[in-house]
């Protein structure tokens, strides 16, 4: 969580779906401060768009602690215009959709998520635990 | 009560599936309740999905239960669950992500993907996807689809 669903008629190319995917973490991770780890993007492709749209993007993400409405505002400004740019489209082509959800809804590396603005601490609180049950970190 | 899993291409086994589907329906049971739990597994193609910048290798379990559901329950539900789910696949903590969303946004989530595509575009999502889920379930006995159409 952040998981961001890019769906569209015809695939992008893979280097086009790496580069829209770095966007997506770089505007996500650089507004919210959340880890680039926390941050999943998936494409589908093969889907009949809406009329006007391209490219459909979700994105569900965390609510609460620091998050202001404001924050939501700039990130889905930022999200809309760095994405369409990253996939050569105009912005009215890109549909985003931003939803909230819990922390406490989820867990990842085995711990539940933390709220926003506590990710530091929960990182060094995950890792501490990785290590105890001899578990390495990801290469 | 409806369950979306993605996983990747070639990355869990068929017989790993079906351990797993019993894993969540043996919890789900346990800790949320009694509900005939929909699972529908969606697996996405390789290099299409991206996780910490990197092609991912990552799975991701959704659960709907009921609003406003106990939160003491539902974490040791998604803890249990995880812990399980990486016993049978021998995944990393960190390739896996698992949900357990209030019905009311769970709802709202699946209805923001659809409102994506145009009606024809919903009316065909919808028949290729309960297609191929009932076509996996008579075949595996679970309910397969894919994320590309």
């Amino acid at each position: 969580m952040p998981l961001y669903t890019l769906a569209s008629k015809k695939p992008f190319p893979e280097q086009t779906r790496f580069d829209i995917a770095q966007v997506i973490t770089d505007v996500h991770c650089g507004l919210t401060g959340a880890p680039t780890e926390f941050v999943n993007v998936v494409f589908m492709t093969g889907y009949h768009m809406r009329r006007g749209t391209t490219l459909g993007v979700n994105g569900n993400l965390r609510v609460g602690g620091d998050r202001t409405a404001d924050l939501y505002d700039r990130l889905h400004k930022q999200m809309h215009e760095g994405v369409a740019k990253a996939a050569s489209l105009e912005l009215p082509q890109v549909l985003l959709t931003l939803i909230g959800v819990e922390p406490h809804w989820v867990v990842e590396g085995g711990m539940i998520l933390p709220p926003p603005g506590e990710e530091d601490d929960w990182l060094d609180r995950k890792n501490a635990l990785h290590a105890s049950i001899g578990i390495a970190q990801l290469a | 009560m409806r369950s979306i899993i993605a996983i990747q291409e070639g990355q869990i086994s068929l017989e790993q599936i079906k351990e797993l589907e019993a894993v969540v329906r043996r919890n789900y049971a346990q800790f949320i309740g009694p509900e005939k739990l929909t699972i529908i597994w969606n697996i996405a193609a390789k290099q299409h999905t991206i996780t910490d910048r990197r092609w991912s290798r990552s799975s991701t379990v959704t659960l709907e239960v009921p609003d406003g559901f106990d939160k003491e329950t539902r974490e040791r539900f998604l803890t249990t669950l995880e812990g399980e789910w990486r016993q049978v696949t021998g995944q990393h903590p960190d390739q896996l992500s698992v949900g357990a969303f209030d019905q009311s946004r769970y709802s709202a989530i699946l209805k923001a993907n659809l409102t994506r595509f145009s009606t024809y575009g919903k009316i065909s999502y919808l028949t290729k996807l309960l297609t191929r889920a009932f076509l996996s379930r008579m075949r595996h006995g679970v309910m397969i689809t894919q994320f590309n159409q």
